[in-house]
């Protein structure tokens, strides 16, 4: 975990109201993995106070003019929304920016093997990107599908970047039709899953919008297809100490209800241990 | 020669090396924010508050920014009396740093209990008792918000403890100085003030309040002038020292707080901010007692007296 100011190198609008960053961090690329995040200050006012949490949507490296060095930056990937984010898109390359990160626990791929389904909905794509660059590392991994909402054909972020990763397959779905199929990205799940033989091994990733996830949530723990998802609470600290970004879980384990905290025991949680409010 | 300034200071019998510490509910136990700055070189460490039993705590969404501040609702989840004494003092142990623990109860036994337990501890510098928490629906902030009831149950833990007993105000009050008073009478050793102030948050677009909770703690340097109108109010009145909070972001913020008559500051908020913030304010007071030819940090709070 490393706190300070690190430059901006990237700051483009890649669709409508989305933009691309990157941002020359190596203490924080370093040790990044996917599903991880940075916490950000995106101005030295008091308003807005809090930091502003995106996830680490790639970590791509830079050469260096001296020698043949090479250095890793993160690529973080944002839709604007509000205060923070509006702040944020009107940053130029080469100003500062202070960030706190990497935060959180990944996805966690462990021992993943067989067939692999990433779901995105519209921002979720950010770590599911990272996600996929891991996954082509991962020898026992065969086919890797991924599945991408959308609102719009605009709004459909990395639909190459993920080909290029050699996805089996790439499907899109938006809601007005504009690419793809038109309704939900959890329909092309559903419909996936009719295809595949889930007694062999698959495992599902999901980031997205929370009607997504409760969907996907729902699809998963019926099949009995391991599924991990990120969640994007609001957060205070971002490392674990101001209980504020609390998610309610069952543990799989013993069944004993809590809270856990996205920042810190999240924001990636098992499908089915999460309690949908 | 220049001399380095003294900003050396004790609270009620606690040493500190600087006259900042973390607010609790606002550095957990300590661990999350080792990583990020040195705990030796704070002040004191003022941890998350317990209670005798883990507590959950309120349903999410529990916080939601406001501007220039935030609105909490944590509902004191915590891990609880046992728990804390067997995996989180340990690790606190290991600064040499004051730690300080913040107690929280719905009843008079429960606070009772949770001093006597800690009473002989090794590691524990004192108590801070939470008797202004406004985010459980019974008990805490009843304690606070009447001076009988406050001189009983301040009494009552007094009896128990040898250990320097810190009260903390609540600003949810029409007269804090008469809580105050009520806390001296009966046997502490200094105030910290303030708590959060009670807010609501509507989000228009649902028709309903941001925080399932509906009211939350609103913190932040948006209550900074509450809080320093109220340590200067009970400064004068009550002989006690006082730890200073509210919204204090910057080493100028902090001795805005000391001038008013505060002996040491607490940083809440600000380190969800900057992680950093309890160092750089502890600096900042230096700087700024060396710029002003100020000797000692401990003569500041005198000025709030001649006001
Ligand atoms: C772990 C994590 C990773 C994230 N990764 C990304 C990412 O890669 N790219 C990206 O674009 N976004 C990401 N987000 C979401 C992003 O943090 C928010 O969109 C951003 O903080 C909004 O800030 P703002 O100041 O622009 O909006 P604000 O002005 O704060 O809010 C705008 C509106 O959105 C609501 N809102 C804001 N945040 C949330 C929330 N978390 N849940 C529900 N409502 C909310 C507000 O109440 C308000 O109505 C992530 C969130 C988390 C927790
Ligand atoms: C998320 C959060 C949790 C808190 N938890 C506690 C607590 O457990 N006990 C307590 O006495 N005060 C608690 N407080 C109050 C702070 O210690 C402090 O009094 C208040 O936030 C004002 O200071 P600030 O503006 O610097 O944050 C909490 C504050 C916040 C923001
Ligand atoms: S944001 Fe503070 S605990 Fe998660």
């Amino acid at each position: 975990m490393w706190q300070g100011r690190v430059k901006i190198s990237v700051n483009e609008e890649v669709a409508p109201g989305y933009f691309r960053m990157v941002l020359n961090a190596p203490q924080v690329a370093e040790d990044a993995e996917a599903g991880q995040f940075i916490h950000i200050r995106v101005n030295d006012e008091y308003d807005p106070l809090l930091r502003r949490p995106l996830s680490i949507h790639r970590i791509i490296s830079r050469r260096l003019k001296v020698k043949s060095l090479k250095l890793p930056d993160i690529e973080v990937l944002y839709e604007v929304v509000g205060k923070g984010t509006k702040i944020l898109a009107g940053k130029r390359p080469g100003e500062d920016l202070d960030i706190l990160g990497p935060l959180g626990n990944g996805f966690k791929l462990g021992c993943v093997s067989g067939t692999v389904i990433l779901i995105a909905g519209g921002m979720g794509v950010a770590p599911l990107l990272a996600l996929a660059e891991e996954i082509r590392r991962e020898e026992k991994v065969k086919d890797t599908y991924v599945i991408i909402g959308a609102r719009t054909k605009a709004l459909v972020l990395c639909e190459d970047a993920f080909r290029d990763l050699a996805a089996k397959e790439v499907q899109v779905a938006t809601d007005d039709g504009s690419r793809g199929y038109k309704g939900l990205a959890t329909d092309l799940l559903q419909e996936l899953f009719s295809t595949l033989n889930l007694k062999l091994s698959t495992t599902v990733y999901a980031c997205g919008p929370e009607g997504m996830l409760r969907e996907v949530a729902a699809l998963t723990v019926a099949k009995g297809v391991p599924c991990r998802m990120s969640l994007e609470n609001r957060m205070g600290c971002g490392v674990g100490a101001c209980l504020g970004c609390v998610v309610r879980v069952k543990s799989l384990q013993s069944g004993v209800e809590s809270y856990k905290r996205v920042c810190k025991d999240g924001p990636v949680f098992e499908a089915g241990e999460i309690i949908w409010e | 020669m220049k001399s380095e300034p003294n900003i050396s200071v004790d609270i009620a019998g606690i040493k500190m090396r600087c006259p900042v510490m973390v607010a609790s509910g606002t550095f957990g136990y300590g661990e999350e924010y080792a990583d990020l700055l040195d705990l030796s070189r704070l002040g004191a460490l003022v941890a998350k508050g317990i209670t005798l039993n883990p507590r959950q705590g309120n349903p999410p969404p529990r916080i939601v920014e406001t501007p220039a501040g935030m609105l909490n609702a944590i509902g004191w989840e915590n891990v609880g009396l046992q728990v804390f004494l067997e995996e989180k003092l340990p690790f606190l142990k290991r600064f040499n740093t004051p730690l300080i623990v913040n107690v929280c109860g719905k009843k008079e036994e429960e606070y009772v209990q949770i001093a006597e337990r800690l009473d002989d501890r090794e590691g524990v510098a004192g108590l801070e008792l939470n008797i202004s928490c406004p985010n459980v629906r019974s008990g805490g902030l009843s304690f606070g918000r009447e001076a009988g009831a406050t001189q009983k149950l301040v009494a009552g833990v007094r009896r128990v403890t040898k250990l320097p007993l810190i009260v903390k105000l609540s600003p949810n009050v029409t007269d804090i100085v008469s809580i105050g008073r009520a806390a001296q009478d009966a046997g502490a050793d200094g105030l910290s003030l303030i708590n959060t102030l009670v807010g609501i948050a509507v989000d228009i677009k649902t028709k309903r309040p941001k925080l399932t909770n509906i009211t939350g703690g609103l913190s932040g340097p948006a209550i900074k002038p509450v809080a320093l109108r109220s340590v200067w109010e009970v400064a004068g009145k009550v002989d006690l020292p006082i730890i200073g909070m509210g919204g204090i972001m910057t080493g100028e913020d902090a001795v805005e707080f000391l001038l008013a008559g505060a002996t040491a500051v607490a940083v809440g908020t600000a380190n969800f901010v900057n992680p950093h913030a309890a160092l750089d304010v502890a600096e900042g007071i230096r700087e700024y007692l060396e710029e002003n030819k100020i000797q000692d940090v401990n003569s500041l709070r005198e000025y709030g007296k001649k006001w």
